[in-house]
This record gives C-alpha cells, structure tokens and sequence, in this order.
C-alpha cells in the first residue's frame, strides 16, 4: 500500500506479468523535510512466498527499483528497496513494512509501517467489504511527527478499494487502488 | 417385441448420455486463502475469459468456485489449477 498523506505523494502502476512478479513505477513527492523533492522510479516486485491455508492467507514481498530524483533543480540517480509480510484471515489482517528510498547526496527517505485491522462483519465475494484497521507510520527523516499513529478505514467493493486515515496528530492519508 | 427392446435401449441411451452430460456441466472448485475478495476478482476474470465456461460463481464463505460450463465444453482439472493458482489462491479439491 501506498504512503499518501498531506506531506508525500505515492502514486504507483503496476502490472503483474507473472502470478508472483510485477513490473511498475514509482513516483513519489515527498516535502516532509525541506523543499520538495521527486522520485521517479521504475521497480520490480517480487512475491517471495505465499501461504494459502484452508481460512487463511500470508505473505511476503520484496521490491526495488532504480531511477532519478530531483530536488532545488538538481536531477540524482535514486533507488529504492522494501520488504513487506501479511497475514490474514476474513477477520483480521496484520502488515508490516519497511520501505527505503535514496538518491545521490540527498537525505534518505525511509518509512515503517505497522497495521493490525478487523473486520466489522463478514462479506461475501461480491459485497462492499470494510476494514478498520490501527496504524502507526514511522518517518525517522523528519523533524516533527515522525511517528504517526491512528485509524484508518477501508474500503473495496470488487476491484476499487480507497482507504482514509488520520493519525492522532492530525495528519491525514489516503490511498486508492484499482486491480484492472 | 424385438423392435420395443431396441427402441428401450435407444431411450434408455440417450437418456444416460443426458445425465452425464448435465453432470459434467458444473464443477466446485474448493480453495484454500481465499480471505480477500479484492486480492480475489482475478478468478472471476480469469474463468469468465474460458472459452468452455459458462458462469462462475465464488463463495468467500464455502471458500468455492462454482463453474458452470457451456454446452458440450469441458475444462480439464489442470487448467482449473493453474487458473486458480494464477489468481493467487490454491485448490483443494475439484468436485465434478
């Protein structure tokens, strides 16, 4: 899942040519410290393992990339890593992620992400099914509200999931996704 | 009486081939990890864009896949895998 919130930009496309690998792209805008500073990258994702129990489902995920960021007119040569495991079944669902994301002389931007989410009420495959989950985001690059806690509520119905948060400072985040 | 016992086993044939026939129309395919619908909605596509099948029908809460076939068309045990496996869960049994 994507980091967008009031002071990054996470947009992402990808496609998966193979059941555990996809191609994409990354853009990020993050102004969290300082001046705004861009990240387009091209990235590879990897499913290293799923687990596919009778009322159950886990994995974990590796991606990386390589590409360019640019920040106060200059243009970097950036790349990027992450690893990210789930678990879950119809009633819960637990996440963790570590993202890494750096270019040539600028300040590295890394996240943490921690998500423990229940399921109000159990749907079916074509129902809108909903999720609230608790989520603390860790940012050690900034000055202020490195670590982000609080709700967020998603969302999906068929092939459109959206999520909206806030955490207990007051920083909001969004995200929306689209399986084509 | 030899023409009643023919014309018998000629109603009884057909009628044994329209029971297999129905038979073979549905297959329910029982899955394992199916626990997100939106992770899921590739098996839909998937069983949809088959030339053999008719409709498909998933239950999160029996964890099923239910195909219904077109007439005379057939969908091997192995495709179903791979399909089903495509769409990021396992199968657990095929039930014909």
């Amino acid at each position: 899942m994507a980091f967008n919130q009031r002071d990054m930009l996470d947009w992402q496309v990808l496609y998966s040519f193979e059941r555990n690998l996809s191609l994409g792209v990354d853009f990020i805008r993050d102004n969290m410290e300082g001046p705004d500073r861009y990240f387009l990258l091209p990235r590879i994702s990897w499913l290293i393992h799923r687990w596919n129990a009778k009322d159950s489902q886990a994995n974990i995920y590796v991606y990386g990339g390589a590409g360019a960021a640019t920040k106060d007119g200059l243009t970097k040569f950036a790349a990027e890593g992450a690893i990210e495991a789930d678990y879950e079944t119809r009633k819960i669902y637990l996440s963790g992620k570590g993202t890494w994301v750096g270019a040539d002389s600028f300040d590295p931007l890394h996240v943490y992400q921690l998500r423990l989410g229940f399921a109000p009420y159990l749907a079916e495959f074509d129902d809108v099914h909903s999720w609230l989950i608790a989520q603390a985001q860790y940012f050690p690059y900034a000055s202020e509200e490195k670590l982000r806690v609080g709700p967020v509520l998603r969302v999906f119905y068929k092939s459109v999931l959206w999520e909206m948060g806030v955490s207990a400072q007051g920083s909001w985040n969004l995200n929306f996704m689209v399986h084509w | 009486m030899k023409q009643y016992l023919t014309q018998l086993i000629v109603v009884i044939a057909i009628g044994a081939s329209s029971i297999s026939f129905a038979a073979s129309s549905k297959i329910k395919v029982h899955v394992n990890g199916m626990v997100c619908s939106f992770c899921s909605q590739g098996i839909t596509k998937k069983f949809k864009a088959h030339p053999s099948v008719e409709d498909v029908k998933v239950s999160m809460e029996q964890k099923e896949v239910d195909l219904t076939l077109k007439d005379g068309k057939d969908i091997s045990d192995s495709e179903i895998t791979t399909l089903i496996k495509d769409a990021g869960v396992n199968v657990d049994k095929i039930v014909r």
